[in-house]
């Protein structure tokens, strides 16, 4: 073991661990915070476990889930919105009902395989070829199945 | 089982799994805590394994048939694999460091269990990964291989995800804060790992001290502020801070060990971690090369076979004086083995996997756009502190590890990493400025614990030397990037260093005192007990102490024992007695 360091590495060292301890007190208040407000409405790409937006969109798909046998393609629509909306709004579609496909609209393939649709808080428009029958309704959404000729 | 108890449960298995590598992987050097860490990685690298193996044999991920299978392989390990190294014990005189640290680490855990701080990429792929394997029963390539599916990242390593799998598969269902679990642990070893480095590396008690809180807490509030928790870029941290003991420590067959499992583990955890489990082994084998090509001259044993002076059959440390040893510079095989065969076992399956489902991205890499560097370097600039609170600068602190010998070997390992970063961000397919901007704060974490904690011991070092009237040891002529000073050894500031180091190459790891042998009557040039003594009484003059933690040690390493002469043993032995770092006697396994 060295000896203690001179006054000036001590000092150094000292203002670390007390920016350290600063930061981390800040950043603490900060999540407290933001927990405390978790609630409120907020950007798609802004979501977390816990906030309104992503509670209700789990809400609408607690009645997809298990109801669709597993490994089934569905296409997933949401409304356009700021920060790259129907992106992040699709993405967490995806990690809420992990044992389905969960294919963005644009994706020519998904389209092709899909054989349902869940539109949230939109309306859709059916894959080119094809209409859809409503067959569930959701809670902020509906569950369509994709009818092909 | 309620979901947390059951990663509790699976955590504590792995690790009591991975102790059985214990006697290939600890020794006498290492602490109780950082023998956790090593015995954990093992675990979750030999999870990783078990997976892929039961995913080859086309054996689904079911609890009884996991549970089975990691029975087996415990079974084995323990019919086959020698005997563990001899218990430890944990510290029991916690610092006002230590203290800080453990808030800091229990702060970031309590959020990391509400899910509030949980990563996005734990949404995006991380959980979703894990969540979808543990539904599927094993990796679901089919999945991975969509096209849409991009997003999720189909060509990562998958151990953070079969970890979430393991655990929901012990839980019964998958449940975000017991996944959360799994980031607190790997913090909490990182700490752990970083601790042993500062110990080894004999920095003063205070720096100690001030280094483990302030990374601490800054990590912690980078993970609370940076929503960190759940995703792999722990793992990565954590796989640089368990390779830091033994990158400053001589280069031996138990280092290449664990240097080897911090590769594997690294490579098994992301992509960022292939290229660091390929610059740590590189580095490490250079380190290796180095001490071989530096060692002197040998001498003829009475059976005509050369021996490295400090193996010398008449040296006391001499175990196996009938044994010739290896003369020709290299490595050998078992050392080879120990380094890179666990990084192999993890990457190859995974590349074959990635190849053979045509999951590796097209964006991933391009040619090289030096073009780019300016707008790249900007957007690192900017982003250089996101979340970090200004600590992310501490990055730019790396050229003062270049200035200590003993920390080169981690400053080539960052400075590598940094540069693979760089190739990436300048052969991207995609708006690298926008890649800059989602990632180099995730990235900085990799590196920044150990480039900390590495600053503090350089710190203190240049600052212990100025006090006492000296520069810093100079490196060793030829030595290169074996900069590593024997940390249960005086700090010596001549090239007898490295015949240490070739010594640590070619011998066993000894996981038991053995008696030395004295074969005399044998040439020897200089006695090597005369030899050790010299060194003890230099080590001395420059103020440095042997062992920084004796109390955590079951037992002296047999060589470091005979090595010391009586007047370091007892300077070692007063200062670990003054130490507050000293816990009580070790008892005997």
């Amino acid at each position: 073991m060295r000896p203690a360091p001179p006054p000036l590495c001590r000092l150094i060292l000292v203002l670390f661990v007390v920016w350290a301890g600063i930061a981390l007190a800040v950043r603490t208040g900060a999540a407290v915070a933001g927990w405390d407000s978790r609630g409120a409405d907020r950007p798609a790409c802004a979501w977390r476990f816990g906030t309104g937006p992503v509670e209700s969109l789990r809400r609408c798909l607690a009645r997809v889930e298990g109801w669709l046998p597993p490994d089934t393609v569905v296409v997933f629509v949401s409304p356009p919105g700021p920060c790259n909306a129907p992106f992040f709004c699709w993405r967490w579609t995806a990690y809420l009902l992990p044992d389905l496909e969960v294919s963005p609209p644009d994706d020519v393939e998904g389209r092709q395989r899909a054989s349902y649709l869940i539109a949230y808080r939109t309306r859709p428009a059916p894959p080119p070829g094809s209409h859809l029958v409503l067959v569930r309704q959701l809670e902020g959404g509906r569950l369509y199945r994709i009818d092909r000729p | 089982m309620p979901p947390l108890l059951a990663a509790v449960a699976a955590a504590t298995a792995l690790t009591f799994a991975g102790s059985r590598f214990a006697a290939a992987l600890a020794g006498p050097r290492d602490s109780a805590l950082y023998r956790l860490v090593l015995y954990t990685l093992a675990g979750w690298v030999g999870l990783h394994l078990l997976l892929t193996a039961l995913g080859l044999a086309g054996l689904p991920w079911r609890l009884p048939v996991v549970l089975a299978a990691l029975a087996a392989a415990t079974v084995l390990a323990w019919r086959w694999l020698p005997a563990p190294a001899g218990r430890t014990w944990l510290p029991s005189d916690l610092g006002w460091g230590e203290g800080l640290a453990l808030a800091a680490l229990a702060v970031f855990a309590a959020g990391a269990l509400s899910a509030w701080i949980a990563s996005p990429d734990f949404v995006f792929h991380w959980g979703l990964k894990g969540h979808r394997f543990y539904l599927a029963g094993g990796v679901d390539y089919g999945y991975l291989g969509a096209r849409w599916n991009w997003v999720v990242h189909p060509d990562y390593p998958t151990l953070l995800p079969e970890l979430f799998a393991v655990t929901a598969l012990a839980a019964g269902r998958f449940d975000e804060p017991a996944m959360m679990l799994w980031s607190a642990a790997a913090f909490a070893l990182l700490l752990a790992a970083l601790r042993e480095a500062l110990r080894r590396a004999a920095t003063s008690r205070f720096a100690a001290q001030a280094a483990l809180a302030g990374v601490a807490m800054a990590l912690a509030a980078y993970g609370i502020g940076g929503l960190s928790a759940g995703g792999a870029d722990w793992l990565i941290a954590l796989a640089l801070a368990a390779a830091l003991p033994p990158l400053l420590s001589p280069v031996d067959r138990r280092g290449a060990a664990q240097i080897g499992l911090a590769a594997a583990f690294a490579a098994a955890s992301k992509v960022e971690g292939v290229p660091l489990a390929a610059s740590l082994v590189g580095i490490y084998a250079a380190r290796a090369w180095a001490a071989r090509a530096a060692a002197p001259a040998r001498q003829s044993g009475p059976d005509g076979a050369k021996y490295p002076s400090s193996q010398d059959p008449s040296s006391q440390d001499s175990r196996d004086s009938r044994k010739p040893r290896k003369t020709s510079p290299g490595i050998d095989l078992r050392f080879a083995l120990a380094l890179v065969l666990p990084a192999a076992a993890v990457t190859l399956p995974w590349l074959a996997e990635v190849w053979h489902h045509h999951l590796f991205l097209d964006y991933n890499s391009g040619p090289l756009a030096p073009e780019r560097l300016p707008r790249v370097l900007a957007a690192i600039a900017d982003r250089m502190d996101e979340s970090w609170n200004g600590f992310g600068y501490g990055l730019l602190l790396l050229p003062l590890l270049v200035l200590d010998r003993r920390l080169r070997a981690l400053a080539a390992v960052v400075s590598l990493q940094l540069l693979f970063y760089l190739y990436v961000y300048l052969s991207v397919r995609i708006d690298a400025v926008a890649l800059v901007q989602a990632s180099f704060p995730r990235l900085v974490l990799h590196l920044l614990p150990a480039v900390l904690t590495a600053a503090v011991v350089a710190l203190d070092r240049r600052a212990g030397s100025r006090l006492e009237g000296q520069e810093p040891l100079p490196p060793p002529a030829g030595a290169g990037l074996d900069s590593a000073l024997a940390p249960d050894l005086a700090p010596e500031p001549e090239s007898d260093l490295d015949s240490e180091a070739a010594e640590d190459l070619d011998s066993d790891p000894p996981s038991a005192p053995e008696a030395p042998a004295p074969v005399p009557g044998l040439p020897s040039e200089r006695s090597e007990r005369s030899e050790r003594s010299e060194r003890s009484d230099r080590s001395e003059a420059a103020g440095s102490a042997a062992e920084s933690d004796p109390a955590e040690r079951s037992e002296p390493a047999p060589a470091a024992a005979s090595e010391r002469s009586p007047r370091s043993e007892r300077s070692v032995r007063s200062e670990a007695a003054d130490s507050p770092w000293a816990a009580p006697p070790p008892l005997r396994a």
